[in-house]
């Protein structure tokens, strides 16, 4: 059997000319959270709702658990739990009428099952609460208590988030988290926001305009970002000359007059400063810095940032 | 396909889309009744009030209204964002407007039962003569007959608009003119033969004029014609995007191709 729960090979979705997901290659490892990152439009939504059947590809292939999604559909689809875009729910209805109907037409009998995922959310197990009276982050919740009611092995949560406070989103993310760390699920995730995407994602895919710009865990992104001690000096280039003279490194870059950035982290910055302070050299300030992911994210994507 | 038909019932509590069915009902009756209070010297007998308001529900109401009741019911599955959910249990497409049908038809059965509730309910206030239970149990039994036949013969409409968002309407303004070319279609002796009218043979209609003998045999025949045509607009159904057809066009043209202000572009400027 594979080692990934997803694979897509040369996944493609065109709308007339224009390209929507364009030649996507993705790989989900099973046990893991994969975080799938982009702006909005880049093509998260239209390549989920491709894994879930609910867009059929232009061209390209879909693997799930191993097996190719098109013609095992009737298979795959009952160990997925998803939530695609906005919560889709019977507003005339309150959240466990709602969750009974689901529960019925996956063949799930027993109450319980819709009584531990509200738990799940913190949602109460009937409630005279119309869908319609629900508030966006009581939606959310009831969306991501659909996904999982019928115990799935594989996530697919499209910006589970949105709409959430931050003790909401809190929340969610230590769920997800458990949902991995402690049932074993394998999630995929999708989200505009850098942040959630780091503090959740074990790997990570950087999509944008359709495209996948990379795929690799979190901890290989990180290790990529640049690290470097920035001087804020009286005189930046006599201070490059002494890092020079002094300690063999041209591994520095000089802004203006007085911000120098040295890439060699590992010189001693304590005796930097004393060289410094012995030219005759004022030191006003002086930081470790590391780029961000999101640093990272703007310089892949061309220089456009992220939320 | 028994958990599909059972979930459509649990969609329609407080559903307030069936009380236009329970409203379009209560309106034929008193239609009828206006109709027999403009006919004077006519005695009204509960066969003949009953045939009025049969004939004024076939022909005027009942088409369009089970038309819009049934797209409102399929339609809501993407205006509330819950076919998405469906779709990936997995409930296929096809089974599920088979599901919509099935339910759409035994409410029809109720909406018969509540205009039957109405017709003897009017017609006791009215203190029209010839009130029977045995009249009264007929009177039922060509209500449900002939609304069930009436719901077969819109079948097709109904399977074909539920494909695409939104276009059910198109099918409500289709059957109305469906159904009140039934007048005509009856009056130029092709009663068993039009699809909406040919109920009306197999529940024993009688028009009062005496002067068409009814065929059962065509009835059942057109009857069953309609449920073939059914059969082929179902089995080849799908869930068709409608979005796809919008993104092919150019940003800023509607569907004929002519500028529009683009309110996203406003917001961004605003931003």
């Amino acid at each position: 059997m594979s080692e990934y729960m997803i694979e897509t090979r040369d996944l493609t979705k065109k709308y007339g000319t224009q390209s929507s997901v364009s030649h996507l290659d993705i790989h989900v490892k099973k046990g893991r959270i994969y975080g799938l990152l982009g702006r909005n439009g880049a093509g998260k939504t239209t390549t989920m709702r491709m894994l879930l059947g609910l867009t059929a590809p232009t061209s390209g292939e879909v693997k799930i658990f191993g097996k190719p999604f098109a013609g095992n559909e009737k298979e795959i689809l009952p160990r997925i739990g998803c939530l695609i875009e906005s919560p889709g729910f019977y507003p005339n209805l309150t959240g466990t009428e709602n969750l009974k109907i689901f529960a019925d037409l996956r063949g799930l009998r027993s109450p319980k099952y819709i009584k531990s995922a509200l738990e799940l959310v913190n949602l109460p197990y009937r409630d005279k609460k119309l869908f319609s009276q629900y508030s966006l982050g009581m939606k959310q919740r009831l969306a991501i208590a659909l996904a999982v009611m019928h115990n799935p092995e594989l996530l697919i949560l499209d910006e589970p988030i949105n709409g959430l406070d931050p003790i909401g989103i809190a929340e969610v993310r230590d769920f997800i988290r458990e949902l991995c760390d402690a049932m074993g699920k394998t999630i995929l995730i999708s989200s505009h926001i850098l942040s959630e995407i780091s503090l959740l994602a074990d790997d990570v895919g950087i999509i944008d305009h359709g495209n996948l710009l990379e795929e690799e865990s979190l901890k290989e992104l990180e290790e990529k970002n640049a690290k470097y001690i920035h001087f804020c000096v009286s005189n930046a280039q006599k201070a490059a000359q002494v890092i020079a003279s002094s300690f063999g490194s041209k591994n520095v870059q000089v802004s203006d007059g007085n911000n120098l950035y040295l890439y060699d982290t590992d010189l001693p910055v304590e005796k930097i400063n004393r060289n410094f302070m012995e030219e005759g050299i004022g030191i006003r300030e002086a930081h470790l810095c590391e780029d961000t992911l999101e640093d990272y994210f703007r310089r892949i994507t061309g220089g456009e940032g992220i939320a | 396909m028994a958990s599909i038909i059972k979930t459509e019932f649990y969609k329609m509590k407080r559903y307030s889309v069936i009380w236009i069915g329970v409203a379009t009902m209560l309106t034929v009756v008193l239609l009828s009744r206006f109709m027999a209070t403009a006919s004077d010297g006519a005695s009204h007998t509960l066969m003949n009030f009953s045939s009025n308001v049969i004939w004024n529900n076939l022909v005027l109401i009942y088409p369009a209204t089970i038309t819009l009741i049934a797209g409102y019911m399929i339609d809501r599955e993407r205006t509330d964002d819950t076919l998405k959910n469906i779709l990936t249990i997995p409930v296929s497409f096809r089974k599920l407007l088979v599901g919509k049908l099935v339910a759409v038809g035994c409410m029809a059965i109720v909406l018969s039962a509540v205009e039957f509730l109405f017709t003897i309910m009017i017609f006791l206030v009215s203190g029209f003569p010839g009130f029977t239970a045995a009249g009264a149990g007929k009177v039922l039994f060509q209500m449900i007959g002939i609304n069930l036949s009436a719901y077969l013969a819109v079948m097709p409409v109904i399977a074909f608009t539920a494909q695409r968002r939104g276009s059910f309407m198109a099918g409500v303004g289709f059957t109305f003119f469906y159904g009140f070319v039934g007048m005509m279609a009856s009056g130029h002796g092709l009663r068993d033969i039009y699809p909406i009218t040919a109920g009306l043979t197999l529940i024993g209609y009688d028009d009062g004029s005496g002067d068409f003998a009814g065929n059962s045999i065509l009835s059942i025949g057109s009857l069953l014609i309609i449920l073939g045509v059914t059969v082929v607009v179902i089995a080849t159904a799908k869930n068709r995007e409608r979005s796809a057809e919008n993104k092919k066009r150019p940003r800023g043209k509607n569907v004929r191709g002519r500028k529009v202000r683009s309110p996203a572009k406003k917001c961004q400027e605003v931003i």
